[in-house]
């Protein structure tokens, strides 16, 4: 199992990323990382893994990206071929569709 | 039976689904639920109030003039409601808020009676006025609703400025964790289950905060669960298109969006 390298130039690339980080498996563990997920409400990646597959699967329909929008933050999970990834955004005066953006080709460009 | 175990029976008809469901309760007394297409239409306890009663009570309408229409109706053999709008006592909306209170009363009544018997009779139909038939998931959510002391129909309003009749959708009491509120797209007993049941197990992982909501997108269409107070709400879509539409309406409602009505 590769594991990526530029989960910390791929967050200091985005000034708003609070955090990155790549879930592989099944159940789903932390496979990298850069940063936190506090800024999201989570106190640790391990529980943002936890929920992931309630989130992506067992919804009302499964789904292949998961945003949860606070006042201040969102969180992005998302569905990608090498894994699960988690983008944390700080929402700024440019919004949150520019957040959510940029929170998407972050996660694209994580790989496993 | 329980309210949600006797739904479950409800939600069960043979097809076509147009029909009645005889109750007995532990008290000697009877009761009835009609049903078309699947769709609740009506029910009575007679133990339970009388619709003439509750028109009387909320809108105003003298019993004498009551009298007067159950009159014409027999001699015309008509529906006691439909003829209330045509003589122009209430409206078809106040009409089909009475039908549903009474219906909902009625069901509680049944339940707290004790419902030990509930048996399908088929018949042809009454003909029900769609809009004053109602589904499996409105009835139940409204039962609840007016157990907790809650407007169903304020609920509903609230539920519907962001469903806005395109998607499906409920509303969840945390605190009580039963559904209070089902959309007017159709919802089905299963779905009302098992969704009302993941959104208390997401809400409850990821402590939303109020006004914070989850979205989801994926091929198959996607979901919107919010929280505003104590309320939980889910709205689900099929499309993508109607999906962003729901997403913004979410985001943009949610900071003044009012949901815990009082009863009138």
């Amino acid at each position: 199992m590769s594991v990526p390298p530029e989960l910390d130039q791929l967050r200091g690339a985005t000034p708003q990323c609070a955090g990155v980080a790549l879930f592989q498996g099944a159940p789903l563990t932390v496979i990298a990382s850069s940063g936190e997920a506090a800024l999201a409400g989570w106190s640790s990646w391990e529980d943002v893994a936890e929920i992931a597959p309630s989130l992506l699967e067992e919804g009302p329909s499964a789904v292949s990206e998961v945003l949860l929008r606070l006042p201040e933050a969102m969180l992005l999970l998302s569905a990608q071929p090498g894994g699960v990834v988690a983008v944390v955004m700080a929402l700024t005066k440019a919004g949150a569709g520019v957040a959510l953006v940029q929170a998407r080709v972050t996660a694209s460009k994580v790989s496993g | 039976m329980g309210l949600f175990t006797l739904f479950a029976r409800l939600a069960e008809p043979p097809r076509p689904g147009t029909g009645g469901w005889k109750i007995r309760t532990g008290d000697g007394h009877q009761g009835v639920v009609l049903m078309e297409g699947g769709r609740i239409c009506w029910a009575n306890h007679d133990q339970g109030g009388r619709l003439s009663d509750e028109i009387e009570r909320r809108f105003g309408v003298d019993r004498s003039t009551i009298e007067q229409v159950i009159r014409l109706c027999k001699e015309r053999n008509k529906p006691f409601g439909a003829s209330l709008v045509e003589e122009g006592c209430i409206t078809q909306a106040e009409l089909a808020s009475a039908l549903r209170e009474h219906t909902c009363r009625s069901i509680l009544s049944l339940v707290k009676a004790g419902v030990y018997q509930c048996e399908w009779v088929h018949h042809q139909g009454g003909g029900y006025a769609a809009e004053t038939t109602i589904t499996l998931a409105q009835t139940v959510s409204s039962c609840v609703a007016l157990l907790k002391g809650l407007n169903p129909e304020g609920l509903e309003a609230s539920l519907e400025t962001i469903v806005a009749g395109e998607a499906a959708g409920l509303l969840v009491h945390a605190a009580a964790r039963l559904p209070i509120s089902a959309s007017v797209n159709p919802v089905a007993w299963s779905e009302l289950r098992s969704w009302f049941t993941w959104a208390l197990h997401v809400d409850g992982a990821c402590h939303l905060a109020s006004q914070a909501f989850l979205a989801g997108r994926g091929p198959k269409g996607g979901w919107v669960l919010w929280r505003v107070g104590s309320i939980i709400g889910l709205a689900v879509s099929r499309s993508e298109e109607v999906q962003r539409r729901v997403l913004l309406r979410v985001s943009s409602a949610l900071p003044d969006w009012a949901v815990e009505q009082p009863r009138p």
